[in-house]
């Protein structure tokens, strides 16, 4: 086996070379290994050596039932042993001890939520509660004078969404107050900034928010480069910037804390949104759309004298078709040289093409060599897309 | 009680010859005997990057290749049991070959084969070239070569006679690695008609 390592890596000339093709041309066992690993590049030794090991789990998992099922065996008994001590004695003081315990589990219970969710309560009433009295806004559902230590645990998950709704009504009332504020951005950029100082005022819970609001990240492409000259923009927003020449981009945001989306896009890649928290760094992916053409086109009217421009229709190369003839070009090329030893050796078959182009449904017709029906499976699904959609297909390939 | 026999199967041949000595027919009765594991398991191993690069052709994928031998470890040893395995390379070659097949024929959605007049004759031949020659048999394959096109001619040359490698042929011919290929099996095929063709007169 040394021998084929070698030959799989590389070293394909002298004698051993030779001595391993001799073999290869008998054995198709051989031939069609090494038809695979030149087919495919890869570090064949390693992806063998990690195949190896997985095999030696698998040995593993069947050496182990035996000990298992022991285990397995002793672990029941042991449990059968305990439950029948423990029920022995469970039944004997079962009468005394269960209510005492039952009672005092449930206090202990009781007080333990109770003290987990007290602070976090007060925090988060107060707050509305504050902010209200700055605004004077009118906030439906919450009771401000309501004492935290009185609300159960579900009460909780409503009252801090409620404070949320708090918080942006109590916005919309400040801003105007932000008098200075001319355009919408530093607008809300100031009432960002209001809103900040105000958590932090509050010994609020906004620690993450930066009093900055810039969001930093990067645009890169498939395979890591940096992006020049990418689009970036705030979803939902006019807020958008360019990535600067080492692929980076600043974008102020009104609210950094819940900034929402952003869209990255770029010519000739797809354009990609994330939500603003894992936008450090954008990866595009080039689009699989083909630039079929590229019209440049002038607007307004232009009088000949004062035309220097020119009108250019550039169109993309023609997509290389593939259909009946090609495949049978395909086939001879990438099929297996040895195989068929009948003279005339053919076979006819049928298939579908589907709409993504792929070849279905094949029936092979009549053939004198199962050698040959194999590589017609095999190709047929290496093979490129067909540019033929829906259609069926007859073929006869006879080998020359 | 199974289980130390199987053991002492096991350190038995071990302690007989180095495991890769036993052969492959060895192995595998023992294994049937006795049902270790690591018998199965050894044999198995000795074909891995065959059965790897086998899936690697017919799947063109790494990790489909990777748990597709996974696969065949399982469905090997529960088929074992059941077939009267005469030659196991052969088999386990055919049955690697057909599990791939069948994952391409699965992942065609509903490709099926229908096969009329499928027939098989493949007849191992061996060129009289190693062997010691007879008389008749030397003139004969010196007629045959000198019949050959060009090509075959010197591709077979260099190959059966000079033992190149496929590499070096392309360094000393020129020829597309492909054509060099397709040059020595036609070449082979005529070389063998000929010659049975004046031997048998």
């Amino acid at each position: 086996m040394t021998k084929l390592e070698d030959y799989i890596q590389g070293k394909r000339h002298g004698e051993e070379a030779n001595r391993l093709e001799r073999e290869a041309i008998d054995d198709s066992f051989l031939h069609d290994a090494i038809d695979g690993f030149d087919a495919l590049e890869s570090d064949h030794l390693l992806d063998i050596r990690n195949l190896d090991n997985d095999i030696e789990t698998l040995v593993e998992k069947y050496r182990k039932p035996r000990i298992k099922r022991w285990r397995v065996v002793a672990v029941a008994a042991s449990v059968a042993l305990l439950l029948g001590v423990g029920g022995f004695f469970f039944y004997n003081q079962n009468s005394k001890i269960d209510r005492p315990i039952a009672l005092e589990s449930k206090a202990s219970s009781v007080s333990s939520s109770e003290n987990k969710t007290e602070p976090a309560i007060v925090e988060r009433t107060e707050h509305p509660d504050r902010l209200e009295r700055i605004a004077q806004a009118d906030m439906p559902k919450v009771s401000p004078g309501k004492p935290a230590s009185r609300l159960a645990t579900s009460d909780i998950a409503p009252l801090i969404e409620q404070k949320e709704d708090a918080s942006e009504v109590v916005l919309g009332a400040i801003s105007p107050l932000a008098q200075n504020a001319s355009r919408e951005f530093s607008d809300s950029l100031s009432q960002n900034q209001l809103t900040a100082n105000k958590h932090q005022a509050l010994g609020g819970m906004s620690a993450s928010q930066t009093s900055f609001n810039q969001l930093k990240g990067k645009v890169v492409d498939e395979s890591g480069n940096p992006v020049v000259g990418a689009s970036v923009k705030l979803g939902g927003t006019n807020l958008a910037t360019v990535t600067d020449t080492a692929g980076n981009y600043q974008l102020k945001v009104p609210d950094l804390k819940h900034a929402g989306e952003i869209t990255a896009s770029y010519i000739g890649y797809e354009s990609k949104t994330v939500s603003a928290e894992k936008a450090l760094s954008i990866q595009l992916q080039p689009s699989q759309l083909a630039l079929n053409e590229v019209t440049v086109v002038g607007y307004g009217v232009s009088k000949q004298k004062t035309l220097v421009g020119a009108v250019s229709r550039v169109k993309a190369k023609e997509q290389p078709t593939f259909a009946k003839k090609e495949f049978k070009d395909y086939f001879e090329t990438h099929r297996q040289k040895e195989m068929c030893e009948e003279k005339a050796a053919f076979v006819q078959f049928r298939f579908f093409i589907d709409e993504s182009g792929t070849p279905t449904k094949l029936e092979i017709e009549k053939s004198n060599c199962t050698e040959l029906n194999n590589e017609v499976i095999r190709l047929l699904k290496l093979s490129p897309k067909w540019t033929i959609r829906n259609q069926n297909v007859e073929l006869e390939i006879r080998l020359k | 009680m199974l289980r130390i026999n199987s053991e002492e199967a096991y350190n038995g041949l071990k302690n007989k010859l180095n495991i890769d000595d036993v052969s492959d027919e060895e192995l595998l009765s023992s294994f049937l005997k006795t049902g270790n594991i690591d018998l199965y398991a050894a044999l198995f191993r000795r074909y891995l990057p065959l059965m790897y690069g086998v899936c690697l052709k017919y799947l063109a994928d790494k990790d489909a290749s990777h748990d597709a031998v996974m696969d065949i470890f399982e469905d090997v040893l529960k088929k074992l049991p059941q077939y009267p395995v005469q030659n196991f390379k052969t088999w386990l070659s055919v049955v690697t070959k057909n599990h791939c097949l069948h994952i391409l024929r699965k992942s065609n959605q509903t490709i099926f084969v229908k096969m009329e007049e499928a027939f098989v004759e493949n007849e191992p031949f061996s060129l009289p070239i190693d062997k010691t020659q007879t008389e008749e048999e030397a003139e004969a394959l010196a007629y045959c070569m000198a019949v050959l096109p060009a090509e075959q001619e010197q591709s077979i040359r260099l190959f059966f006679f000079a033992n190149k490698s496929y590499a070096d042929i392309v360094g000393i011919t020129g020829f597309d690695l492909n054509k060099i290929k397709s040059y020595i099996q036609n070449g082979k095929r005529n070389l063998k008609n000929c010659l049975y063709k004046r031997l048998s007169r």
